[in-house]
């Protein structure tokens, strides 16, 4: 590939790479897989450069591979990802200071399923439209409006928030 | 009263707007990426001399991809390998489960994701194929980092060429170049109270030269012998090799038609030792050895090495009033080599043909006296 697209790629890169390690905490709650699944999307669409930046949306694209990435982790036999041996030092990887509402609102989307927890993502934290976050997850508007509903309704009376996701005392 | 949407926004917003930004890993995802597109080539590639047509717009993309192979084409998913993924973390983050150096090979023999990574629990640094086997390359107790900036193990198993380091609490990134050009930076991750680094690449794959930095700031560079660093200059310092001396060379019956040879380089890192076991199917030895190391009390061995069990070659120092050395072997022939001086320290290497028992050996000043001694072979003191 030419020095030009890898500038041009740099400069894409550079700009979104925070929000798309936010984005993959969002589907994955620890740093260390956003990261690695942002690197990977990042990677992808380097490769196939030359027809995503022509693509209408190529933050899309992206997202779709970090969507398709992290449901693939899931799928994967859990034997190839599992070191031998004793546990390692799991001194709380991939975590950081957040505050005590944060670490509530995380362990509730951990909660849900993979679908519901992207589109609460995409629609909820990127404010996508229903039929961007359907693009983005290669579904219909439909899948999206009942996931949506349904993640909603589960944070509603999800055990890890205080007081589900409608504050009644405000 | 905020809806649930309007709410959840808010809680997401801050949630997700807490997540740490760190380094970005502009380089790693360049080459990851140009890889993937090679590798999609290949395939191509393949496709048509499968298909018989166009050959001569398969040898032009093979051309392409063999600057990142070293291997014939067919059958292509056996050969074709990755480079090194370098995992970037947030500084002063904890490797994530304690893991330093990953790589992932689909080469022949060997497929999966090798890693490189420290249990906290036994003290032990392993290095090993995930989900099916590990090896022991290191502890904690024998992995500070010694002077300024950081002290390389080596990592080295079956198909991989592995290193690992613990570095100073100032060293933000090093930046290796390895012997096929390509440069990877390595940033510091936390593990078991320490800040490390780790490479893992494929065997033919090693560095050759590196630059440690505190931010902008460049803390020294390094030199390597064999793949493995072995001391750290200052910034613009030249390494000085004082001398570079062959200390033994001879054949091996039924090993090889070509001389074997085992050479020692002098510097401020102290003495680097390589032996070319003359084989094509033999990897060369590689050791380096600190002066304080190389002192003897009388001989000793510092290498044993058996490759592939083909012959046994010995190399060891002694001290100044050893002329040369004696093995006696049990079927009353005897092996004698001489000393050779590097930088004032005497050095000597030998052969042991596959079979051959070891009864005692000798070692005799310049007038044939026996100055020492023992059963069997001089013994191995790293």
């Amino acid at each position: 590939m030419g020095g030009g697209s890898a500038e041009e790629f740099t400069e894409f890169m550079t700009g979104r790479w925070h929000a798309l390690v936010r984005f993959g905490y969002g589907l994955t709650g620890d740093v260390g897989l956003a990261e690695d699944l942002t690197q990977t999307a990042l990677a992808r669409a380097y490769a196939a450069w030359p027809k995503v930046r022509l693509a209408a949306d190529p933050d899309a694209y992206v997202r779709r591979i970090m969507v398709n990435s992290n449901r693939s982790r899931f799928r994967a036999p859990r034997v190839s990802e599992h070191l031998t041996g004793s546990p390692p030092d799991f001194a709380i990887a991939g975590q950081f200071s957040a505050d005590e509402d944060a670490t509530a609102l995380r362990a509730a989307l951990l909660a849900l399923p993979i679908g519901q927890r992207a589109v609460v993502v995409l629609r909820y934290w990127l404010d996508l439209s229903e039929a961007e976050t359907a693009a983005a997850l290669g579904c219909s508007v439909g899948n999206v409006k009942s996931q949506a509903a349904r993640a909603l309704a589960k944070l509603r009376v999800s055990a890890e928030l205080v007081n589900g996701v409608c504050r009644a005392d405000r | 009263m905020l809806t649930d949407e309007e709410l959840l926004r808010d809680r997401l917003g801050r949630l997700l707007g807490q997540v740490p930004a760190g380094p970005i890993p502009v380089d790693a995802v360049l080459k990851r990426g140009t890889n993937m597109r090679i590798g999609h080539r290949v395939i191509a590639a393949a496709a048509v001399i499968v298909a018989g047509a166009a050959i001569a717009a398969a040898v032009a993309g093979l051309g392409h991809m063999r600057r990142h192979q070293t291997a014939p084409v067919t059958p292509i998913t056996r050969q074709r390998q990755r480079f090194p993924v370098q995992r970037v973390f947030k500084l002063a983050d904890h490797a994530r489960h304690g893991v330093i150096a990953e790589g992932t090979s689909k080469g022949e023999g060997w497929n999966g994701t090798w890693r490189i990574w420290i249990d906290a629990h036994t003290g032990k640094i392993y290095d090993g194929l995930v989900g099916f086997k590990r090896w022991t390359v290191g502890s904690l107790s024998k992995s500070e980092h010694v002077g300024a900036i950081a002290t390389f193990h080596n990592a080295n198993i079956e198909a991989w060429t592995g290193t690992y380091a613990a570095v100073a609490p100032d060293v933000t990134r090093l930046v290796v170049t390895l012997n096929n050009g390509q440069k990877v930076t390595m940033y510091p991750v936390a593990a078991a109270g320490r800040r490390w680094v780790g490479l893992l690449t494929p065997m033919s794959v090693y560095a050759v030269s590196g630059h440690a930095y505190a931010g902008h700031t460049e803390l020294g560079h390094m030199k390597t012998f064999g793949g493995l660093p072995v001391t750290w200059l200052g910034p613009g310092q030249t390494g000085l090799l004082v001398q570079s001396r062959r200390i033994g060379t001879g054949f091996v019956p039924m090993h090889s038609r070509q001389r074997w040879w085992a050479v020692v380089q002098a510097g401020p890192w102290g003495y680097c030792i390589s032996l070319n076991p003359a084989s094509y199917d033999l990897d060369p030895f590689y050791s380096c050895i600190t002066p304080a190391q190389a002192a003897s009390p009388g001989v000793k061995a510092v290498a044993d090495t058996r490759p592939k069990e083909r012959a046994r070659w010995l190399i060891g120092t002694a001290r100044p009033s050893v002329a040369y050395l004696r093995l006696d072997i049990a079927d009353g022939t005897s092996i004698q080599v001489p000393t050779v001086a590097v930088d004032g320290q005497l050095f000597y290497a030998l052969a042991i043909v596959r079979g051959q028992v070891v009864v005692s050996w000798g070692a005799y000043d310049p007038a044939g006296h026996r100055v020492y001694g023992g059963i069997g072979s001089p013994p191995v003191q790293p």
